[in-house]
């Protein structure tokens, strides 16, 4: 803390160019997409073995047909609809990050949401090949889609199937041009450094982008519009998939909370995938400075949300089905838990309802190998999951007699999910190793933020009174507020107002290396000199933007973005203490 | 007479500003700015009005959601067929494909309205630039007629410029 005069300090701790932190950014972040080391290679080689392991397992059954799957009547859905179910699943958080999150103007989604959003195209088309892998002609896929044809017959727009057709088609059209807007400038600041072979590869991909302020406005239009259009979809696209099973009268299937309950569970799914994949990603790419333990944390709480609704509706669905008073609905849930698929079903409740439960603890959700694993286990949970749902329903039919059977995958379905896997890792590593993993533009803006508030503050502080009108509203908002200044007097109050806006600031403007280390921030300049008690802290964030709404000539949307911003990173941090 | 490009280079976003702001109190109309990343000061000076991107977005909507009936309501007919002793036009089903469809041609609507009016692709070089554009430098584009190209030259360099590109 350095000594404070009778003027209001401004809080630009840390004065840096926008020159400077821009092209900081730049080389950061485009230097990943330099010659590769050799662990990249190797990885490549490995995915592409396990894909093509996947390939030949499904040529063989191309050839044969579908007997060489473990179909045994009644079970005739299995593997390929879970693994459908299952990537499907994994591609909503993507989504969640890059527009639910954006609508919350969450800002820590910026580091995240690129990779995220890769994460949600490349699940989404691996997991619109397995509809077709399960079909027994699967050269007739098309015979799905709704075309004038010469057998003059349409298509049956009343079954679930077809719904689903419509809801991932649309699903990937629209995060395909969500991603790609996005790359956009960061195509062109690519196009404009790199040097190699790529050059022209950027060149075509970046449609001549300028970063021409109309160019930006058109951008950030669309990019809201995108994210108010992909936050009904994501929820309308699981939703239509559960469906596809609660439509039926299956007991196990025949149920309300399906689409509820499998958008949680996919959103649960899709979250531990962001983790699984970024935890190596940041280290592969040495984006630690971008992606930091706080955004971990910030994902591993979501988790813990969604795991308790989804651990929710495992109570519920039992409760129903006890509550039901159906017999074959009784019947089918007593033996998803005690019959032969039990092993799964339990396998299935630790790993989604109380391995998420560790992540309470701050200390597992802020350890990277502690993450890792729990994220895995959920994805093992969420795709044991799906096969329960599936297999086990789908054993426990209306005729007895069809309950000995016991369902054995073979090899070809075992080689084909694995080849799943293999597509999807080896789409994503192809991708953040020739894109910027971390989107440039937003970094960019972020950096852009910290000194839109600088600029706000000191024209609020041309005109008199600023700290008065602060100290009026900020005591007035709540009667917790005035006992905590009693004794304080002016020069106090002032000192109270630079520390916070300090503290606020210089978490947004600090090297980021310190970022990793918030705590370490936050105590220096928060706990120790406690100067207001970090649950008022939203109290005081909202009067400050009030007093600054009323002083700042300029103020408009953008600028009190910029603020909620800036003051985001350093409220949280603080909170965080607690 | 003709007319000039005249591009002037700035290493801070704030003389790239005042650049702008200059050369439009010397009443030039066309002049542009070019950032590494969207800019609110700029966007005040030069934007000024909403995008109409979002039209392109609700007309797209629309035209999905109406489609989203129009099309199985054609087919039902088309080859009228019961299935599940449903009525022909089955308003719940045909909602999920109406609700479908408006998110997607709306987003289709959106991205055509961005191309075009950012316009993109654009398919020639331009005349003037800068590398530097997309990594951290501010650039101020003016077009004016050839005899101003002097006084516009030297006000873009008196806002700082640390380069001056020009043609013609």
């Amino acid at each position: 803390m350095t000594a404070h005069d009778s003027g209001l300090r401004l809080p630009g701790t840390i004065p840096l160019a926008a020159s400077t932190s821009y092209r900081q950014i730049n080389e950061d972040i485009l230097r990943t997409l330099d010659t590769p080391a050799p662990a990249y290679f190797a990885s490549l080689g490995l995915l592409l073995a396990v894909l093509g392991f996947g390939v030949y397992a499904f040529t063989q059954q191309w050839q044969t047909g579908l007997g060489v799957a473990g179909y045994e009547h009644p079970i005739a859905w299995s593997i390929y609809i879970t693994n459908f179910v299952f990537w499907v699943g994994i591609a909503h958080s993507g989504t969640l990050i890059s527009a639910v999150l954006y609508l919350f103007r969450a800002k820590w989604r910026t580091s995240v949401a690129r990779a995220a959003e890769a994460m949600t195209v490349f699940a989404v088309m691996t997991a619109g090949l397995f509809p077709i892998i399960h079909i027994g002609r699967p050269w007739f896929f098309y015979w799905l889609i709704p075309y004038p044809n010469e057998r003059q017959l349409w298509v049956n727009f009343r079954s679930p199937l077809i719904w689903d057709l419509f809801a991932i088609v649309t699903y990937l059209t629209v995060s395909v041009m969500f991603l790609y807007l996005g790359l956009i400038p960061d195509n062109a600041a690519a196009r404009d450094r790199c040097t190699d072979w790529r050059k022209p590869v950027y060149r075509v991909l970046a449609l001549g982008w300028r970063g021409s302020t109309r160019q930006w406005m058109h951008y950030a239009a669309l990019y809201g519009l995108f994210a108010a259009l992909a936050t009904p979809l994501v929820v309308s696209v699981h939703s239509v998939v559960s469906w596809d099973f609660a439509v039926s009268i299956l007991p196990g299937w025949h149920s309300t909370i399906f689409a509820p309950y499998f958008v949680a569970g996919a959103i649960f799914s899709g979250l531990a995938m962001v983790i699984t994949l970024l935890i190596p990603l940041r280290k592969l790419l040495r984006l630690e400075k971008y992606i930091t333990i706080r955004h971990f944390e910030n994902l591993a709480k979501l988790i813990i949300v969604t795991s308790l609704i989804v651990g929710y509706a495992y109570v519920t669905e039992f409760f129903i089905a006890w509550y039901s008073g159906s017999t074959f609905e009784q019947g089918t849930f007593f033996d998803r838990a005690f019959g032969q698929y039990w092993p799964f079903t339990w396998l299935m409740i630790v790993c989604n309802v109380f391995v998420p439960l560790l992540l309470f603890w701050k200390k597992v959700r802020t350890n990277l190998a502690w993450l890792f694993g729990i994220s895995i286990l959920v994805n093992i949970g969420m795709w044991l999951e799906r096969f329960v749902i599936i297999v086990a329903s789908l054993s426990h039919d209306f005729d007895p007699a069809n309950w000995t059977g016991i369902y054995q995958p073979t090899w070809v379905e075992g080689a084909i999910t694995a080849g799943s896997f293999g597509l999807f890792f080896l789409l994503f590593l192809l991708f953040v190793k020739n894109f910027p993993a971390v989107s440039v533009t937003d970094m960019k803006e972020g950096s852009a933020h910290a000194e839109m508030v600088d600029d706000s503050l000191a024209r609020c502080l041309t005109g008199h009174g600023f700290l008065d009108r602060f100290y009026e509203l900020f005591l007035g908002s709540s009667d917790e507020v005035a006992p905590t200044f009693t004794d304080t007097d002016v020069a106090g109050q002032k000192k109270m107002l630079e520390d916070s806006l300090s503290l606020m600031t210089s978490v947004s403007k600090a090297p980021r290396e310190e970022l990793d280390d918030l705590d370490r921030v936050a105590h220096r300049h928060g706990r120790d000199d406690l100067v207001i008690r970090p649950e008022l802290y939203d109290l005081w964030r909202e009067s400050l933007l009030q007093t600054v709404r009323e002083f700042d000539a300029h103020f408009d949307w953008d600028i009190e973005r910029a603020w909620r911003n800036v003051l985001a990173d350093g409220v949280e941090c603080t909170q965080s203490q607690r | 007479m003709g007319t000039a490009h005249i591009l002037a280079i700035y290493d801070e976003p704030a003389k790239a500003a005042a650049a702008v702001a200059g050369a439009r109190n010397m009443g030039l109309t066309d002049v542009s700015a070019y950032t590494p990343a969207p800019d609110h000061t700029m966007e005040q000076l030069i934007g000024g009005h909403v995008s109409p991107v979002r039209l392109f977005t609700l007309i797209g909507g629309l035209l999905g959601c109406a489609s989203g009936f129009a099309l199985p309501i054609y087919t039902v007919y088309d080859w009228p067929l019961i299935t599940g002793g449903k009525p022909l036009i089955s308003i719940p089903p045909f909602v999920i494909i109406a609700f479908e469809l408006t998110i997607l041609f709306g987003a289709i609507g959106g991205m055509i309205g961005f191309l075009a009016l950012a316009g993109l692709p654009r398919l020639t070089r331009p005349a003037l630039g800068h590398p530097r554009l997309t990594n951290d430098l501010f650039g101020v584009e003016v077009t004016c007629d050839t005899g101003r190209a002097t006084s516009v030259r030297a006000l873009l360099e008196g806002a700082g410029a640390i380069e001056v590109r020009a043609d013609g």
